[in-house]
């Protein structure tokens, strides 16, 4: 599971967002860099919650707030471009963050499973 | 037991079940994109998220290398078969989709909504459809089409509601599998979608905008709405 697609993901039992990433083996996929890319990203991505998967991760060096014009921000694309373009997390779990759910979906060989058992789909936790 | 628990036992039955026993065979005939969708999302801005849900193998994830997709799919086996082929993806329902809510730029349903068995639970995925897509966003779904001919130009299918088999070749039969079924023919359950009747269904979804496009292309129904903004 890459960083992009964690950004989507929210707790289908009660919303919350985002997911702690819990990642008991990840790897790292070299990528040339591609600052154009991150750019448009940030666009399109939740900020905050790219800096939880950052802390999640240990991966430092993002700004608290985004940098206005991040292209000459080196310090700030060398974290995004290592969490956007390179981690990938292949086995772990992601945590539902709210104390009233805490439902917890596994990720096997890179892939999360994101589907509830029978009993949990009707009851939403508050 | 209510409707909706009935018809998600039936899906998994005729539908999920299934796809899990034939994956490696149906994959292996599942490689050429339908032109209608390959078109799309070569269209669709650089860079654009888009999520596939019910991306099946997966023969739409590397279609254009300068979006990001994103599959899901119900069938683990499925599932596996996209990882291997190093696409991003998970495993999940098309009734219940894992992503927040206005968070894509493009969403794509082929080849799902006809498995689905009863009217609201049609409905309920494509409102799954919309809420994950960002306003001004689109939607593009595909289903088999009632209006199919033979070889001979009769009409293929007598009802909308449908068993389609599936003749498992034996080369892929999995060796621990049990209970398969007789002669390996797997019958799989299809709603037979008549003209119009998506556009219908997405008409009772409150987050679409309009029908932007519906075409007929190899036996399927082909509609593509934009999300209010």
């Amino acid at each position: 599971m890459r960083i992009l697609t964690h950004n989507m993901l929210c707790c289908l039992k009660c919303d919350s967002f985002p997911l702690k990433i819990v990642a008991v083996n990840k790897e790292q996929d070299e990528q040339d860099e591609n600052p154009e890319f991150i750019k448009h990203m940030l666009d399109r991505l939740d900020y905050d919650a790219l800096k939880s998967a950052a802390k999640d991760l240990s991966i430092e060096g993002l700004p608290d707030a985004l940098p206005e014009n991040v292209a000459e921000n080196q310090a700030a694309l060398t974290s995004l471009h290592k969490l956007l373009l390179e981690v990938v997390v292949k086995d772990g779990e992601l945590q539902c963050t709210n104390p009233a759910c805490n439902r917890s979906y596994p990720i096997k060989q890179g892939i999360p499973n994101m589907v509830l058992r029978e009993d949990e789909v009707k009851i939403k936790a508050v | 037991m209510e409707e909706q628990e009935m018809g998600a036992k039936f899906e998994q039955k005729y539908v999920t079940n299934v796809y899990d026993a034939i994956a490696p065979h149906f994959s292996h005939t599942r490689y050429k994109a339908w032109p209608f969708v390959e078109h799309f999302l070569k269209n669709q801005p650089k860079w654009s998220i888009v999520a596939d849900a019910g991306c099946g193998n997966g023969k739409y994830l590397g279609i254009n290398p300068d979006l990001n997709m994103i599959g899901s799919d119900i069938s683990e086996s499925l599932i596996n078969i996209c990882k291997n082929r190093g696409f991003e993806c998970m495993v999940s329902d098309c009734t219940n989709l894992p992503y927040r809510s206005n968070s894509f730029d493009v969403v794509i349903s082929i080849a799902v909504v006809h498995h689905f068995s009863t009217v609201e639970r049609r409905i309920q995925s494509l409102k799954e459809l919309l809420r994950i897509t960002k306003p001004g966003g689109k939607v593009l779904a595909y289903v088999w089409a009632f209006e199919q001919v033979d070889k001979k130009g009769e009409q293929r299918y007598k009802e909308q509601d449908v068993f389609v088999p599936w003749h498992l070749q034996k080369q892929y039969k999995k060796l621990n599998q049990e209970e398969l079924p007789p002669g390996l023919v797997f019958d799989r359950y299809y709603h037979m979608f008549k003209q119009g009747e998506l556009e219908n269904l997405f008409k009772k979804c409150e987050e679409m905008n309009s029908i932007v496009e519906t075409a007929f292309e190899k036996d399927n129904w082909i509609v593509v709405v934009d999300k209010k903004q």
